[in-house]
């Protein structure tokens, strides 16, 4: 009797030891937060009052910047404490920086509360909404004015609204090429080697003639894949998440419709199964996991789609190791995603200000850009002459080689930076008339917000993974799969996504 | 009195019971009060109590379309399959061993079986890719063109799949298994043997008579096991050796998968947590079940 009942409260006082463990945990969550933002609240009074006094006394807030590009500890600690010499004498601020930047790091830093306070989310990887819509950055409007006053001024009100969400800022868009052209890229030697007038192509039978070639007179693959995927080339406006699209942004419609339905597509699917039947797409094309540039490079690709910017043959050439020709199909236009390439501020930083006034330097201080865009002058690389405008690896030393690798397009600004060897001296006015020449989509500026619909995105984007690569790809025959990818789509509910992003898109027409 | 003098006896028992309880309590029950994300809508500021309430919306995704069916179908058959194909082999191989008499070749031969169990599932991928490559894949090069049979591309036939995925999986898992039984059979008394040899039994009888009863209860509780996770699918083979192929989605998509597939872009914890409750509800509603099965054929082998 007495062994039960002493089990009984064994129990219970366990129980009892379980919930209040449980419960002093989740306090401690809230205190800490309150406390965070207290000492925000706080410290923004101070500066306020009189920042001269207190300065000296605070002591210096660390703002933990995660960057694109593979560097060793040693050369981004190196960068960091360089950068850290001037912001601790502008506002007692040291700077940490984390290189390396992987989608799956920043979610497990956002999700998990780690320290975190300036990082730049790209849409391709992160969705700018999503972030918003769980709340894993701060709106900056109003840090704006105060702690980046010239960033605030330099960026035009069009690029702002990229980034505005509910009325709400919520990034710094980087400077760097905000539209894109589209078309074809070849390897340079076997379109000389075999005669093609790649220029004078301009449409896809066209193409099909010069892959045809290829496919004939070698043993490249004529087309290759980007890493199992067909790399987009189609002018139209993804609103987003690509689930209601406006079909072509050179016809200035504003319906949204359903992108897998369009006759586009149909005809994109198409012509790629057509020419997977003919073999001019590599084998496996939607299990190959290299990149477009490395099958390219390794000698085995001859073609990929793209889009493309100034530069860019330098750039896929230097990745590829070829050289490179290209042929476009579609002029240069632009769209929200274009633009929507911001510097975003987590929601785990305590001191947001602090992390705003950082990010201004970066966006301002030509010297500070390029100490963190392409590492320390003599170590990482070295300037051609003597007017400094340009830039190449150290004698001896190659990309791979400096332990600090240059990302130069996820600098805040890389207008400010030196242009790299190879590249032509005026290439930021090039990319800047390159911006400034683009088709706007009728819908840039427009950003989708998808808090209402998350379940039919999800499930959406299942239904996607499985037909989008293989059609495209032309590995699945269109007639069977497409009419099956269209149903599945409307029974996962596209039709709502599209009548709430048509509702969203109407109403935000309207105002403009 | 009596009981007080007990619990003091037993006191340093109980102190050396402390630190796995304690572990138990924060890995495994303090983490269950994340259950509650699975009925909230996540925000990152108001932090996991703080966030508002949703209901049961965040199960929506899961049953939004066909999929619900097709994923519970192919976790539930693989797992099936696996189970009873997994057990078979595996018992066979543990009495084929059992039966061996050289030192060295029995320990040879455990080795080799149960090595492909600790190769990372990345790297079995590629070994498969090997095999099944379009172009210079062994089955397709070394099979099929000597046969003059056209080359298969594997990894856009869904067909195939079923097939393949279970051969992976038993060639990997198979070892482990196999050693697990094969330790149950060390430890039966080899006086059965002698006597049953002697009364003229030859070796079939023996397995039969001998060899099996005694695996019984090793065989019941690792099924058990078994069934209580039979709605989890083992996330590496499903997404990793077909290579996330969208092609094959409709024969390798499992809970799993599905869940991955939709919350990579979403980065949703709500319903990551509403997936993952709903298959650890199914997993013990299933274990119960089967231990009442077994109680009832044989209540010495049920688990409680």
């Amino acid at each position: 009797m007495k062994g039960k009942k002493w089990k009984k409260n064994f129990l219970m006082i366990l129980s009892v030891v379980l919930v209040a463990v449980s419960l002093s945990t989740g306090c401690g969550d809230g205190a800490k937060q309150a406390d965070g933002q207290d000492n925000t609240d706080i410290t923004k009074e101070k500066e306020l009052e009189g920042e001269e006094d207190r300065k000296e006394e605070e002591e210096p807030y660390t703002v933990k910047i995660l960057a694109f590009g593979d560097a060793d500890t040693d050369a981004a600690n190196a960068v960091a404490e360089a950068i850290s010499k001037k912001t601790m004498e502008l506002f007692q601020v040291k700077v940490e920086l984390v290189k390396g930047y992987t989608v799956e790091q920043l979610n497990l830093m956002l999700t998990s509360g780690e320290k975190l306070d300036l990082f730049p989310a790209m849409p391709w990887e992160v969705s700018l909404t999503n972030l918003v819509s769980n709340e894993q950055i701060v709106p900056i409007n109003e840090l704006l004015p105060e702690y980046a006053p010239t960033t605030w001024n330099a960026i035009s009100e069009r690029d702002w609204r990229c980034v505005t969400i509910n009325g709400n800022i919520y990034g710094v868009p980087m400077n760097k090429e905000k539209a894109s052209s589209s078309g074809i890229i070849f390897r340079k030697d076997l379109v000389e080697e075999l005669g093609i007038d790649y220029e004078s192509l301009k449409t896809l039978d066209q193409i099909e003639e010069a892959l045809t070639l290829v496919k004939e007179k070698t043993d490249y693959y004529p087309l290759v894949s980007n890493a199992g995927t067909l790399k987009d080339f189609l002018p139209y406006d993804d609103l987003g998440d690509g689930f209601g699209v406006l079909e072509n942004v050179f016809e200035d419609s504003t319906t949204v419709v359903d992108w897998y339905e369009t006759d586009s597509y149909k005809e994109l699917c198409q012509r790629m199964y057509d020419w997977n039947q003919k073999g001019l797409i590599m084998p496996d094309a939607a299990s190959n996991t290299d990149s477009d540039m490395t099958v390219i490079g390794a000698g085995k690709g001859f073609s990929t789609f793209g889009r493309f910017k100034p530069g860019v043959l330098n750039q896929g050439g230097a990745e590829a190791g070829t050289e490179l020709v290209l042929t476009e199909l579609y002029p240069v236009y632009t769209k929200t995603t274009s633009v929507a390439t911001p510097w975003c501020i987590a929601a785990n930083s305590e001191q947001p200000q602090k992390a705003m006034q950082v990010l201004d330097l970066l966006y301002n201080d030509p010297e500070m850009a390029n100490l963190f865009g392409n590492g320390i002058e003599g170590i990482h690389y070295v300037y051609t002459d003597d007017t400094r405008k340009m830039i190449d690896y150290p004698e001896g030393k190659d990309a791979a080689g400096i332990g600090y690798t240059v990302v130069s397009w996820s600098c805040p600004n890389q207008q400010i930076t030196p242009v790299r060897v190879g590249d032509p001296l005026d290439l930021w006015d090039q990319l800047g008339q390159f911006n400034d020449e683009a088709y706007p989509s009728k819908a840039l500026g427009f950003v989708w917000d998808n808090s209402k619909v998350l379940n039919e995105i999800t499930a959406c984007q299942n239904v996607k993974s499985k037909y989008a690569n293989g059609l495209e790809l032309g590995a699945l025959d269109p007639d069977e799969a497409l009419p099956k990818f269209i149903e599945e789509l409307k029974a996962a509910g596209i039709d709502t996504i599209i009548e709430e992003k048509q509702a969203q898109l109407d109403a935000w027409l309207s105002k403009q | 009195m009596k009981n007080a003098k007990k619990l003091l006896r037993y006191l340093p028992l109980y102190f050396m019971l402390m630190p796995g309880c304690i572990y138990l309590v924060i890995n495994h029950y303090i983490p269950m009060g994340g259950i509650v994300l699975a009925f909230k809508k996540y925000n990152f500021k108001k932090g996991i109590f703080g966030s508002d309430n949703v209901g049961f919306h965040n199960f929506k995704f899961l049953f939004q379309t066909k999929d619900a069916i097709t994923i519970t179908r192919n976790t539930l058959l693989y797992n099936l399959v696996f189970i009873v194909v997994g057990t078979v082999i595996a018992v066979f191989v543990a009495i084929l061993l059992d039966e061996l008499t050289g030192k060295f070749l029995k320990k040879l031969y455990q080795t080799a079986i149960l090595f492909p169990y600790i190769i990372s599932i990345v790297i079995i991928s590629y070994l498969a890719y090997a095999f099944l490559n379009t172009e210079t894949g062994f089955l397709n090069m070394a099979l099929l063109k000597p046969l003059g049979k056209a080359p298969v591309s594997w990894y856009s036939t869904p067909k195939y799949w079923p097939v393949i995925l279970t051969v992976v999986y038993i060639w990997k898992s198979f070892g482990y298994h196999c050693i697990l039984y094969y330790s149950a059979l060390v430890g039966v008394d080899r006086e059965y043997y002698e006597a049953a040899s002697i009364d003229g039994a030859g070796r079939w009888k023996r397995i039969w008579y001998i060899t099996l009863p005694n695996l019984k209860s090793t065989v019941i509780i690792l099924t058990l096991l078994a069934v209580s996770k039979i709605f989890y699918s083992d996330f590496g083979l499903f997404y990793q050796v077909p290579l996330n192929q969208g092609a094959l989605i409709d024969v390798t998509n499992t809970i799993d998968t599905y869940v991955y597939r939709g919350l990579m872009q979403l980065n949703n914890v709500g319903m990551s947590a509403a997936a993952g409750l709903y298959q650890s509800l199914v997993g013990f509603v299933l274990v119960l079940s089967a231990n009442v099965i077994v109680k009832r054929y044989d209540p010495d082998s049920a688990l409680f």
